[in-house]
């Protein structure tokens, strides 16, 4: 299970204070897709950096197995994020100038995977997102939904426990938007990691397993099958409102 | 990051970046260029040092001279007045600074040190000409074979001691003197005219050519002059000042053998004797000195363009973090450390000293193939000036990258330090 447990983010101080979230709670099982939806200035991508360890929310606890990765600290939690936390974001954030390869290759020399370990995962990573193809050219020539067929790639070499996937579908066509969205699907059911896709697009997250509304830093609605008190987080936004 | 990726990636991460890379190592192979040609003509100046004293030089002799503390440095006139105290003349003061001849009883003391073989007073010959049967005269010096320098004979035979009434000819003056060549000269007479002076009982001397002395090469080694054994120089010099004049303005010790601690207590026994020395031991020392003075000064031309090319690989390295702001938050995300950033960007700074220094040795390894020549052609050296050395070349190239590490610091510290969310919001 992953639980959330009562976050809060504020930015700034005193009259400047401004609470991007506050006090969100809900649990998941692992293995499922989740949406986090909302408008922008909602609070959905605070939600996801709190949750990837990426931001310190002031309060809460994010425990996915056994660790609350909140209580980690500095390279504990880079090393956990570099092995369990695979991430997708809306404009690929793909290197450019090199290779298919060598941009997948960055998590596993980020994670000290030993060097002859590595060419196998990377092979099967462009397998899987179906770009063996593409190896050894540079990722500037691809077209957009190739790049972000790499980006899922570089996302699930290290098989990560958690794939985080930030307006995955944001910049692409559609027709390829909707490539990109089967094979975060399929990958999810291949092998079993948790999927959480921030995303304003409804089609996108009706096809997730629960979705999750966010209004203002708080949880106005969550649907779906969910091992969650569905209860708490609904009176939580009943209780944040203004 | 492993070591080795962190140093691959940066060197890839330069590589993408080609144009920016090769002005920045181009600005540094600019001080590395300085530096290398220093350290190389050093390098050149210092084996020209030792040639020059290797062979202008007996490594056994020791130049003795008198020690005088008025003429220790001869800027450093007083010129205040001196209040006459009725015991010495201005005259006699005069005199005491000029007073560095070297006496008779000098030279005994010297030739008592136990380690001195023999002593040869440095003797100044006044001489008009030198001609041979038939021949033309010819303006020529004589010299003591005791002089230190070693001849190489390209005819004849240099003996272990020169003989009264033997010479030895330099080549010079082979075929001036109307010798076929210089095996002709040997046996042969010639004449040297000394000049004349109102006390004066000698005229000209009549020697036997023993042997050919090849000619100096620039300043290295070879004979100038008409050498002459050192007994038939100090009988020639007595008999010029009609017996009246017996100083030297210096002599030179012959140590038993050549042996540095042979030759230092010998000098030690002369700062007893009040008496300065000069080994080629020293000579070498003071002339690599002054090479070293300017060796100095050149290289600091080269570490002034250093300096500046410092602050190229700040200004490069800071472009770059900011240009990829986006990837350094991305890889952070990803879970690399602060400190990883920080070696990956200390790397690509490092790479690029590497690289400027190595372009800077290249130019200056390719300049001493065209300098070397031209100089030894204008300056007769004897052998390349500019010299270059592994352990220089490493020195030089570990240096810059050090330097270069030093200057990526900052930029790679601001990458580091980049907060992963907003780095990934830049567009």
């Amino acid at each position: 299970m992953i639980h959330i447990r009562h976050l809060t983010k504020t930015y700034g101080r005193r009259q400047n204070k401004f609470t991007a979230i506050q006090d969100i709670s809900f649990e998941v099982p692992e293995g499922t897709s989740v949406a986090i939806m909302g408008k922008s200035g909602s609070g959905k991508s605070t939600l996801m950096h709190a949750i990837s360890g990426l931001d310190r929310p002031q309060e809460g606890q994010v425990v996915i197995g056994e660790t609350d990765i909140l209580g980690l600290r500095g390279r504990k939690l880079d090393r956990f994020r570099s092995r369990e936390m695979g991430f997708v974001f809306q404009s690929f954030f793909v290197e450019g100038n090199e290779s298919c390869y060598h941009n997948v290759a960055l998590p596993l020399e980020i994670s000290r995977i030993k060097p002859w370990k590595r060419r196998e995962m990377i092979h099967d990573a462009l397998e899987k997102v179906d770009m063996m193809d593409k190896l050894h050219s540079r990722a500037r020539d691809l077209s957009g939904g190739q790049k972000q067929r790499l980006a899922i790639a570089r996302a699930i070499v290290n098989k990560p426990k958690v794939l985080f996937a930030d307006e995955p579908t944001g910049n692409l066509d559609s027709v390829t938007g909707e490539k990109i969205t089967d094979l975060l699907f399929s990958l999810n059911r291949d092998m079993g990691n948790t999927l959480f896709i921030v995303t304003h697009d409804a089609d996108l997250a009706a096809r997730c397993k629960l979705q999750i509304h966010i209004k203002d830093g708080h949880i106005i609605s969550l649907q779906g099958d969910t091992k969650a008190d569905a209860s708490k987080p609904l009176r939580m936004a009943k209780k944040g409102t203004k | 990051m492993r070591f080795l990726d962190s140093i691959r990636r940066s060197g890839r991460n330069l590589r993408h970046a080609k144009l920016r890379t090769a002005l920045t190592m181009l600005a540094i192979s600019i001080g590395a260029f300085a530096l290398m040609l220093t350290l190389a003509a050093g390098e050149g100046a210092r084996h020209f040092v030792d040639r020059l004293v290797g062979t202008n030089f007996n490594p056994q002799s020791i130049y003795v001279f008198k020690e005088s503390e008025n003429t220790d440095n001869p800027f450093s006139q007083d010129d205040d007045p001196k209040e006459y105290d009725g015991t010495s003349s201005a005259t006699e003061n005069a005199q005491d600074a000029a007073q560095v001849a070297l006496h008779k009883s000098d030279i005994e003391k010297i030739a008592k040190i136990p380690q001195v073989e023999r002593v040869a007073p440095l003797l100044q010959i006044n001489t008009d000409y030198v001609t041979a049967a038939g021949a033309k005269k010819f303006q020529s010096q004589v010299k003591s074979v005791d002089e230190g320098v070693q001849y190489e004979a390209i005819a004849g035979k240099i003996p272990a001691t020169l003989p009264k009434d033997q010479a030895i000819l330099p080549e010079t003056l082979v075929s001036a003197l109307g010798f076929e060549d210089a095996g002709d000269a040997i046996g042969k007479e010639i004449i040297v005219h000394y000049t004349a002076s109102p006390v004066s009982k000698v005229a000209e001397g009549h020697y036997k050519v023993a042997a050919v002395a090849k000619k100096p090469n620039g300043l290295l080694g070879g004979a100038r002059e008409i050498i002459l054994a050192q007994a038939t120089l100090e009988s020639v010099y007595e008999a010029q000042r009609g017996g009246l004049d017996t100083s030297y303005f210096g002599a030179i010790a012959i140590a038993k053998d050549s042996n540095p601690a042979t030759l230092s207590q010998i000098q030690s026994h002369l700062r007893y004797e009040k008496l300065q020395s000069m080994s080629a031991k020293d000579l070498a020392t003071q002339v690599t000195q002054a090479v070293n003075i300017v060796q100095y000064f050149v290289a600091g031309f080269g570490v002034i363009a250093l300096i500046v090319s410092v602050f190229g690989i700040v200004n490069t390295q800071l472009i770059s973090v900011l240009e990829r702001t986006r990837q350094i938050g991305l890889m952070k995300a990803l879970g690399m450390s602060g400190l990883g950033v920080l070696r990956l960007f200390t790397f690509e700074a490092i790479w690029i000293g590497f690289g400027g220094a190595l372009i800077g040795v290249f130019w200056a390894y390719f300049a001493s193939i065209f300098a070397n020549p031209f100089i030894n052609d204008k300056l007769e050296l004897g052998g390349n000036l500019l010299l270059f050395r592994p352990v220089h070349i490493a020195l030089l190239v570990g240096g810059l990258m050090l330097i270069a590490a030093v200057a990526g610091l900052l930029p790679a510290w601001k990458a580091a330090r980049l907060n992963p969310i907003e780095a990934l919001r830049t567009e």
